[in-house]
């Protein structure tokens, strides 16, 4: 794929964000905050979006059911905060618990898609959706200790947001930050979204990475060459589960909130449309995608926030960003399924 | 026994639904009279998914766009002050010529997505759905004027999210009333839901059923024997969308207040587990899985907070458990339709 062919959604984005930045620098806006807000938003959701890229490129569809991972997170933040473990243990204890629920659940949804192959988006969505109220039963009855993190009335049952500021809100933000004039520049939070970066980057370039783009390009005929499809496809799926696990954690301490109950249940859009605004096709799709996509998803958002309230409007920015999730996802299926047509054609 | 492996579904959850009827305690008149209400409000848009069932497409999520047609002529209405049976003709008329305009457009856009039509549909209803908002929560004040204030908010841009629809509702009430468990019913949905359930099975059976049944079958060898296949669907759409318009006036006018911003939501979920929990599949539907799902779904829907609070003290268990229904019942059908796609074909090939 050229990485620097102009693809429609990246076009009309960017003229969307110029026309937001003409608009903003006539509305007077302060662009030395709004630096600062984008480098950090790019980071928080930049792991959310890697997290699609093996799913994708092992030809499982772009991940739909990604309240799964995150519900996986979720649980590794609230086992670290149980035993009140605060700073970089706790990140770190979230992490790896996050990580370890995730590899479980996401060999249970990989069970799940590979007997629904060509189906994995609409399953996806519908299991995803499915896997929140389960998880909600169980944040109502899950024994915690710790009081700060339930219903200050009755006892049971965790409570929708808890603040992570005493515990490690913020805590890779703060870290190794460089001021550059009134721009503060989070190097420590750009330096572990990189870092994963450069490991899914590493990873495409490996024995593994180079069958996955084989079977999405046809499975059929990898399996003929003897390759055991459905491991790979169950590697990927597990692979997506933990970084959207490590998303979610990462997304939590910037955010300060530990957001349980419905928190995950509208982020796979966003995070899917980020990646289509990359550049990325259904069965491909490469680190860059994610970066750039989710440069310019975040950014044009942050630019709308000011922008609509200049103009009194204050709700347009939710929902210009609603109508940019979808309609870019709408793209994606409507005008990125030439060649998968084709194929049913020959048939 | 093979009655039993056919009709998993609606077994199991008629059980569920004798569990929790048993467990909220409630008096059956307050049940019949809640499950009429949502009867009454639901059965259309359940049954505007049959069509695009059988002409192969799946569940059709865009029925959002039936229900914003709806909600669009209801709040002109509002604006030019109608009442009496001109606003019920105008609501009527308005919503089905917009049901036809952007079910026409959704369509187009579901030709075009072979193989994905669900998923679109849910993006399609997702992004019509914030585009209305867009419409009437900035445009109007802004842009358009309407010529009665009252329905703007204080500010002057933007509709108010509860208006209240009275004339509407009265039309309804003054037709043919009668009382259930101390409240006033009309009989005039009912007799909406009969016409257009006859209208369906009127449509089955002429022309455009078999035709639509026949692309849903086998959309290739269907087009090769000269059957415009695109036109087919493209009706059916659109007749989905008018049935759903058509259940949104129901609701809106059964319930006397039109949420403008967030009247529309939730809709087709709910329709479409309702269909499934009835027991049709991705591929099949028919007319009594709609009336026995929208029972059985709605009767969950009413008793399970109920039960959940009496056994673990706790409302939202049972609001969890008919969410996490309302979801998964749609995850089942279709692993249970690849199911049964792949025992068809493993016949196909002994015979």
């Amino acid at each position: 794929m050229k990485l620097h062919a102009i693809n429609p959604p990246r076009f009309i984005m960017s003229l969307y964000m110029l026309v937001l930045l003409i608009l903003a620098v006539l509305v007077d806006i302060s662009f030395v905050s709004l630096i600062n807000d984008a480098l950090i938003k790019w980071a928080m959701n930049g792991i959310l979006v890697l997290s699609l890229i093996p799913m994708m490129n092992v030809g499982a569809g772009r991940n739909f059911g990604m309240s799964i991972g995150l519900s996986a997170g979720l649980l590794g933040m609230v086992f670290a905060l149980n035993y009140k473990m605060t700073g970089w243990l706790g990140f770190s204890v979230s992490l790896l618990v996050g990580a370890a629920i995730a590899v479980l659940f996401g060999f249970g949804y990989s069970r799940i898609l590979n007997r629904l192959k060509l189906n994995e988006e609409i399953v996806g969505t519908f299991a995803g959706y499915s896997f929140i109220p389960i998880m909600n039963i169980f944040y109502t009855f899950v024994p915690v200790t710790n009081r700060q993190m339930l219903y200050p009335i009755g006892g049971q049952g965790l409570r929708p947001r808890v603040n992570l500021d005493i515990y490690f809100g913020g805590i890779l933000d703060r870290l190794w930050q460089i001021k550059v004039g009134e721009i503060v520049i989070p190097v420590g939070l750009l330096l572990f979204f990189f870092v994963i970066a450069a490991l899914l980057w590493l990873f495409s370039k490996t024995r593994t990475g180079i069958i996955f783009s084989a079977i999405a390009e046809n499975e059929r005929f990898s399996s003929l060459a003897g390759l055991r499809v459905n491991r790979y496809r169950t590697i990927g799926i597990i692979l997506s589960m933990v970084l959207a696990a490590v998303g979610v954690v990462v997304y939590s301490q910037s955010y300060g909130f530990l957001h349980l109950y419905d928190g995950p249940f509208m982020m796979s859009f966003p995070a899917i449309s980020a990646i289509v605004i990359g550049g990325a096709s259904q069965k491909k799709a490469a680190v860059a995608n994610a970066l750039i996509g989710t440069f310019l998803y975040q950014t044009t958002y942050l630019l709308s926030i000011p922008v609509a309230n200049a103009l009194l409007l204050p709700e347009m920015a939710e929902i210009l960003r609603t109508i940019v999730t979808s309609g870019i996802i709408l793209y994606a299926f409507i005008f990125q399924r030439k060649d998968a047509g084709n194929e049913v054609l020959k048939k | 026994m093979k009655f039993l492996k056919n009709n998993l579904v609606p077994i199991a959850v008629f059980l569920l639904c004798l569990l929790s009827f048993h467990y909220a305690g409630v008096s059956l008149s307050y049940l019949s009279s809640e499950v009429y209400t949502r009867f009454i409000r639901n059965t259309l848009f359940v049954l505007a998914l049959i069509l695009p069932v059988t002409c192969g497409m799946g569940i059709n999520f865009a029925i959002v766009v039936g229900a914003i047609c709806a909600q669009t002529a209801i709040v002109l209405a509002m604006d030019l002050n109608l009442s009496g049976l001109p606003i019920l003709l105008f609501v009527v008329g308005v919503s089905i010529a917009l049901s036809v305009l952007f079910g026409t457009l959704v369509a187009m856009l579901l030709n075009r997505a072979r193989g994905t039509e669900m998923i679109v549909s849910i993006m399609i209803g997702q992004l019509s759905s914030v585009l209305y908002q867009f419409v009437f929560m900035v445009g109007y004040g802004t842009i358009f004027h309407p010529a009665n204030e009252a329905i703007l908010l204080d500010t002057g841009v933007g509709v108010r999210n509860m208006l209240d629809v009275a004339p509407l509702k009265q039309v309804f009430t003054s037709v043919l009333p009668f009382t259930l468990d101390g409240k006033v019913y009309s009989l005039l949905p009912l007799l909406i839901i009969g016409t257009f359930t006859l209208i369906l099975i009127y449509l089955q059976k002429s022309k455009l059923g078999v035709l639509a049944k026949a692309v849903g079958s086998d959309l290739h060898n269907a087009n090769l024997l000269g059957v415009n296949s695109n036109r087919i669907r493209t009706i059916c759409i659109v007749i989905s969308t008018i049935f759903a318009a058509m259940s949104q006036i129901i609701t809106v006018s059964d319930f006397g207040t039109a949420m403008v911003y967030t009247g529309h939501l939730g809709i087709e979920t709910y329709a479409a587990a309702a269909i499934l929990v009835g027991g049709a599949t991705i591929r099949e539907a028919k007319l009594r899985n709609c009336f026995l799902g929208v029972v059985l779904f709605h009767t969950l829907f009413i008793t399970s907070p109920m039960a959940g609070q009496n056994l673990f003290n706790n409302p939202s268990v049972g609001e969890y458990f008919r969410s996490f229904l309302a979801y998964g019942v749609i995850v089942i059908a279709i692993i249970m339709n690849l199911k049964k796609e792949k025992d068809l074909k493993l016949q196909n090939f002994k015979a």
